[in-house]
C-alpha cells in the first residue's frame, strides 16, 4: 500500500484531477454566478502543484535524471511550469482569469498524457543522466516550453476579450479578464522572458553539440533551432511594433501548438529502451 | 366640437439608431417644425418632445383626417421617403397616449429603464412649446399631471434605485481595455450632457488627463474650466487625437467629425495603443468603420444602452409595478377630460 502511494503517477494523477476539478469548479461558478472563486482556484491549483511537483521528483528519483525522456515527462514538465508561472504570475500582476486557463491547459494535457499509456515510454537515460550540462539544457529548454505555454494562454485571454469588446459582449467572462493593456504588456514580458531562457538553454546545448558532435540527432536540432528562430523572429516583431494586437496573439498561439507538435519529431530521434520508466529503480 | 388627442412617434423602440439619426432635429430647426405643424388646417395644440432617443408630437385635433398632413410635414421636413415612414413610427390616442406619456416621462420607456434625464427633457419641450404658445388647456393639463405622476413614481418606487448610466457602463468598458483610468488621456468633442456625465464619470475613477473640443472654442474652454481640464481648438484635431486613449463625442454637429481613414493615419502613429471611441450623438460623430482598425473600440449610445439594461433585470418587477400606478392616474386624468366633455 505505501510502495503504491509513493507510485508517481498516482501524485501526477492526482494533481491532473485537482487541477480538473479547479477547472469545472470556475467554469461552473463563471457560468451560473458569474462570480471567479479565486481563493479556491488557487487553493486547488497549490495542492494539485504539490502533488505534480512530487509525482516529478519521484521519476526524477527513478530515471536518475530530470524526466524530459519521453513526450509524457515532457507535457508534464510543461504543464507545472505552466502552473508554477501562473501561481507566480497570477497574484503578482493580478491576471484575473489565469488560473482558470491554466489548470484547462494542464487538466487536458496532463490527463491526455496519462491515459496514452505509449507516450510513457521507456528509453535511454544516455548522457541526461550523465552529463550535468544536457540536464541543464533540456531543463532550461522545457522550463521555456512551460513559458511559451503560459503566453498561449494570456494571449487566448487577449483573444477572448478582444473578441468580448469587438462583438460588444459583457456578459460573461469577458468581464472578469484582465485589460487588453495589461494582456499586450504581460505578453511581451513573456516572451521576451521565454526566449531569454530557451537562448541561453540552446546555449549550453549548443556547447554539448560542439564538443560531441554525433551525439545529437539532426532532427532534433533542425526543430528546435526553427523554433527557437520563429520566436525570435517574433520578439524582433513585437519589439519594432510590426506583429501587435491580436496578430501577434495568434501567433503565439499557432506557434505554441506548432511547438507541441516537433515534441514527437524530437523525441522519435531519441534511442528508446526496453523498460518501463516508472518502474526503473535509480 | 370633440376634440381628439392623438400621438405620432418615431422611437428608439421602431426606429434602429441609422433612421433616427435621419430624424434628429437640433434647436435651430425646431422652431420650423412647429411653424409648420400649426399651419395644418384643424391642429389646435401640439407639443414636440424631441430627444436622441424619441420624436414624439403630442396633437389635439378636430379631425381625425390630420394624421395624413401630419406625417407629409414631418417626411418633407426630414427629407424622407413617407411610405417607409410606417415601418419606424406609429400613432396613438385617447388614453393610449396619455398612459404612453407617463411612461415616456417616468423613465420606463427609456432606453435606459428608470433614467432621469428624460423628465428634464420632456419639461424642456414643454416649456418650449409654451413659449410659443402651442399648447392649450388640454396638453397643459395633461402635461402638468404627468409631471405630478412622474415625482409620485419616482418618490414612492424603487424604479431610479441602483442606476445604471451611460457613464458608469463607459467606465467598466474603459477599464477592460486600459485596465487603469490614471494614465489615460481623454478628449471630449463637444459640450453635451451625456459627454459631461460621461468624462466625471471617468474622472471619478481616477482618469485627471482631460481636454475639451468644440467647434465653438468658447463652450470648449466653459467646459474644460468646469471639470479642470484643458481646451483645444477644433480645427487641431486631426493632428492631436493620436495623443489621446478615450474619445468621447457629443456633438450636435450633422456630420461625421472622426472618420475610418483619420483613425487610421493616427493608429498608425501609436499601433500598439488601443483607442476606445465613445459616440453619444445622435446623428453619429463617428464613422462606424473606424472598428475595423486593430486596437480600435466603438460604442454608440445604443450599444452602451443595451449593456445597462442587461444588468437592469432587478428592475423589471419595479416597471410592471409602477405601470400599473402610472395607468390608474393616466386612467382618472382621461375620465375626468372625459367627464368635462373636452376631449373625445
Amino acid at each position: 500500500m505505501h510502495n503504491f502511494i509513493l507510485e508517481e503517477r498516482v501524485f501526477i494523477w492526482s494533481a491532473a484531477l485537482l487541477y480538473l476539478v479547479a477547472f469545472i469548479f470556475g467554469f461552473y461558478s463563471l457560468s451560473r454566478s458569474k462570480r471567479y472563486p479565486r481563493i479556491i482556484l488557487i487553493t486547488l491549483a497549490i495542492v494539485g502543484f504539490s502533488f505534480h511537483t512530487l509525482g516529478l521528483y519521484e521519476r526524477g528519483l527513478k530515471t536518475n535524471s530530470c524526466p524530459l525522456g519521453n513526450p509524457f515527462e515532457i507535457i508534464q514538465f510543461i504543464t507545472w511550469t505552466s502552473i508554477l508561472l501562473y501561481l507566480v504570475i497570477g497574484p503578482a500582476f493580478r491576471m484575473s482569469l489565469l488560473g482558470f486557463f491554466s489548470t484547462g491547459f494542464a487538466a487536458s494535457l496532463g490527463i491526455l498524457s496519462l491515459l496514452i499509456a505509449k507516450w510513457d515510454h521507456p528509453y535511454q537515460t544516455g548522457p541526461f543522466g550523465i552529463n550535468p550540462w544536457i540536464e541543464t539544457h533540456a531543463s532550461l529548454a522545457l522550463f521555456s516550453y512551460g513559458i511559451f505555454a503560459t503566453l498561449a494562454l494570456t494571449s487566448t485571454m487577449y483573444l477572448v476579450q478582444n473578441y468580448g469588446l469587438k462583438q460588444k459582449r459583457s456578459k460573461g467572462m469577458a468581464n472578469l479578464l484582465p485589460s487588453i493593456l495589461q494582456l499586450d504588456q504581460m505578453n511581451k514580458r513573456l516572451l521576451f522572458m521565454a526566449v531569454i531562457v530557451f537562448t541561453f538553454a540552446i546555449s549550453v546545448g549548443m556547447v554539448k553539440w560542439i564538443v560531441d558532435f554525433g551525439q545529437i540527432q539532426n532532427i532534433k536540432l533542425i526543430f528546435t533551432l526553427t523554433l527557437w528562430l520563429s520566436y525570435l523572429i517574433v520578439l524582433i516583431l513585437r519589439i519594432f511594433n510590426y506583429l501587435i494586437g491580436i496578430k501577434f496573439a495568434w501567433v503565439c498561439v499557432i506557434l505554441f501548438s506548432a511547438s507541441l507538435f516537433t515534441l514527437w519529431p524530437i523525441d522519435a530521434s531519441r534511442p528508446t529502451f526496453n523498460e518501463n520508466p516508472s518502474q526503473r529503480l535509480p | 366640437m370633440q376634440k381628439e388627442l392623438l400621438l405620432f412617434a418615431t422611437t428608439h423602440r421602431t426606429a434602429p439608431l441609422e433612421i433616427r439619426e435621419q430624424f434628429a432635429i437640433n434647436s435651430d430647426r425646431i422652431a420650423s417644425l412647429y411653424t409648420g405643424l400649426c399651419k395644418i388646417e384643424s391642429l389646435e395644440e401640439c407639443l414636440v418632445l424631441n430627444t436622441c432617443n424619441r420624436i414624439e408630437l403630442y396633437l389635439i385635433s378636430l379631425k381625425p383626417e390630420i394624421k395624413r398632413a401630419v406625417e407629409n410635414h414631418f417626411c418633407k421636413f426630414h427629407n424622407f421617403k413617407i411610405g417607409h415612414l410606417h415601418k419606424f413610427s406609429f400613432w396613438k390616442s385617447g388614453l393610449d397616449v396619455v398612459n404612453h406619456l407617463f411612461e415616456v416621462s417616468s423613465g420606463i420607456d427609456s432606453q435606459m429603464v428608470g433614467e432621469t434625464e428624460i423628465i428634464g427633457q420632456v419639461k424642456s419641450s414643454y416649456k418650449t412649446a409654451a413659449e410659443i404658445a402651442s399648447v392649450g388647456p388640454i396638453l397643459h393639463r395633461v402635461f402638468q399631471k404627468c409631471f405630478q405622476s412622474t415625482k409620485w413614481v419616482r418618490n414612492n418606487t424603487t424604479i431610479g434605485e441602483g442606476q445604471i448610466s451611460i457613464g458608469s457602463v463607459a467606465v467598466d468598458l474603459a477599464l477592460r481595455i486600459f485596465g487603469n483610468l490614471t494614465f489615460s488621456r481623454i478628449l471630449v468633442i463637444g459640450t453635451g450632457e451625456v459627454g459631461k456625465k460621461t468624462v466625471k464619470a471617468l474622472k471619478s475613477r481616477g482618469a485627471n488627463s482631460i481636454s475639451v473640443s468644440s467647434q465653438t472654442f468658447d463652450n470648449a474652454e466653459k467646459l474644460a474650466n468646469e471639470i479642470a481640464g484643458q481646451a483645444i481648438a477644433f480645427e487641431d484635431l486631426p493632428t492631436v487625437i493620436s495623443n489621446f486613449d478615450i474619445i468621447i463625442c457629443s456633438t450636435a454637429s450633422s456630420k461625421i467629425i472622426i472618420s475610418s481613414s483619420m483613425i487610421k493615419s493616427t493608429m498608425y502613429r501609436r499601433p500598439n495603443q488601443p483607442m476606445f471611441f465613445i459616440d453619444l450623438a445622435v446623428p453619429r460623430d463617428i464613422e462606424t468603420q473606424i472598428t475595423n482598425t486593430p486596437n480600435v473600440f466603438l460604442y454608440n449610445l445604443d450599444d452602451l444602452a443595451e449593456i445597462a439594461n442587461e444588468n437592469l433585470n432587478s428592475r423589471i418587477g419595479e416597471i410592471d409595478r409602477c405601470r400599473q400606478i402610472l395607468q390608474e392616474r393616466a386612467n382618472r386624468l382621461w375620465s375626468s377630460l372625459e367627464y368635462n366633455g373636452i376631449i373625445n
